[in-house]
């Protein structure tokens, strides 16, 4: 059955109706060597939506939102951010659609370099 | 077989690296910021190492020069040997070796920190290129610092040795100076000079690219940065300095 998430992901349209969800991943796969860490991933997040990855260690939600600030490529699969597909795209093409987003290290890696610069 | 592909991996990988680097490094906006700050560190605070090391160097072939020649009844041209000497062989090499030492071991355990503690994960994240931001700024500061530390080790090295020869026989400076550099053009000494900024590529690519490897490189090699960094840089020197 094709869903109005399909055809608005298709369509890529503008999402100011809501119809194109923020952030959409589409079977997204990753291993590492012979580990697979992610098999087939989908989900989306819509504007003003809130998303909980709750998992044991190692279960790949680091790995996930890597991904989907553009800090790993997938094996295969899809990610959107409003909308733009960004697996393969230019780091300075990435830099356009990373100032859209904010990401929190686990190791307060961005403070520790704010504090450099 | 592995040790083969490994060799060529490796080149290719540092290939990849360094054209990304030169992408990053001719697009704006430009980091001048961090640029002088790595001129900085790696000119300012080498300056005193290398000018050890150069007036060390002085002495040395002062002391061993003075006397093979006099074995040979050529005392008189030890100003042109003492100057030949350092400003064409020894102080590029006593600088690059110096500068690898320090800088590039420098460089190569500062990017891996930020590697392990996502530091370079979060400028990445934030929007700013790494490779302009760390890789080109570092290279670029290498490149620029390195002809200047050669002649400012090459000046410590002349100096220190008419000292040292000076203590056995009195000869002055001026004397010396225009008996070392008699018939001498800028075609002699300018291309040994320069020819370290080639040098500064090679030991800033290396230490940013190694500071970069994946994380499993840094705990097979965490314990011995020196020799890990130290190795490429001065084995990929030679050609260089032969040059």
């Amino acid at each position: 059955m094709v869903t109005a998430y399909d055809i608005a992901m298709k369509q890529g349209k503008d999402d100011r109706d809501g119809s194109v969800p923020f952030v959409a991943v589409d079977k997204l796969r990753k291993t590492f060597g012979s580990h697979t860490v992610l098999n087939g991933i989908s989900l989306s997040v819509g504007r003003g939506e809130t998303l909980a990855v709750l998992g044991r260690s190692g279960t790949g939600k680091s790995v996930l939102l890597r991904l989907i600030i553009g800090l790993e490529t997938p094996d295969t699969g899809s990610i959107r951010i409003h909308g733009q597909e960004i697996v393969g795209l230019a780091l300075d093409q990435m830099g356009e659609i990373r100032m859209k987003m904010g990401f929190s290290f686990s190791a307060r890696g961005a403070l520790r370099f704010a504090h450099r610069r | 077989m592995e040790l083969v592909n490994g060799f060529f991996e490796w080149f290719g990988s540092l290939g990849i690296f360094l054209w990304q680097v030169l992408r990053a490094a001719v697009t704006p906006p430009y980091e001048w910021r961090e640029l002088i700050r790595q001129l900085d560190e790696v000119g300012a605070k080498s300056l005193p190492l290398v000018a050890l090391a150069g007036s060390a160097v002085g002495v040395i072939i002062s002391l061993e020069a003075r006397y093979s020649l006099s074995r040979f009844g050529a005392k008189s041209m030890f100003p042109a040997t003492l100057v030949y000497t350092v400003i064409q062989v020894m102080g590029p090499i006593i600088t690059g070796l110096v500068v690898s030492g320090r800088v590039g071991a420098g460089i190569g355990a500062e990017l891996a920190s930020m590697k392990v503690t996502e530091q370079i994960d979060a400028i990445e994240a934030s929007a700013i290129n790494p490779y302009r931001l760390l890789g080109a700024t570092r290279i670029l500061a290498c490149i620029l610092m390195l002809p200047l530390l050669t002649i400012a080790a090459d000046a410590c090295g002349l100096l220190t040795g008419w000292f040292a020869q000076a203590m056995v026989e009195p000869l002055s400076f001026h004397q010396f100076i225009a008996s070392g550099f008699k018939g001498a053009t800028f075609n002699a000494f300018l291309p040994p000079t320069f020819k370290t900024a080639v040098y500064g590529l090679i030991i800033g690519l290396v230490a940013c690219f190694q500071g970069c490897e994946p994380e499993e490189a840094l705990k097979e090699w965490a314990a011995r940065p020196l020799t890990r960094w130290c190795w490429p840089r001065s084995s990929l020197s030679w050609p260089t300095l032969c040059w």
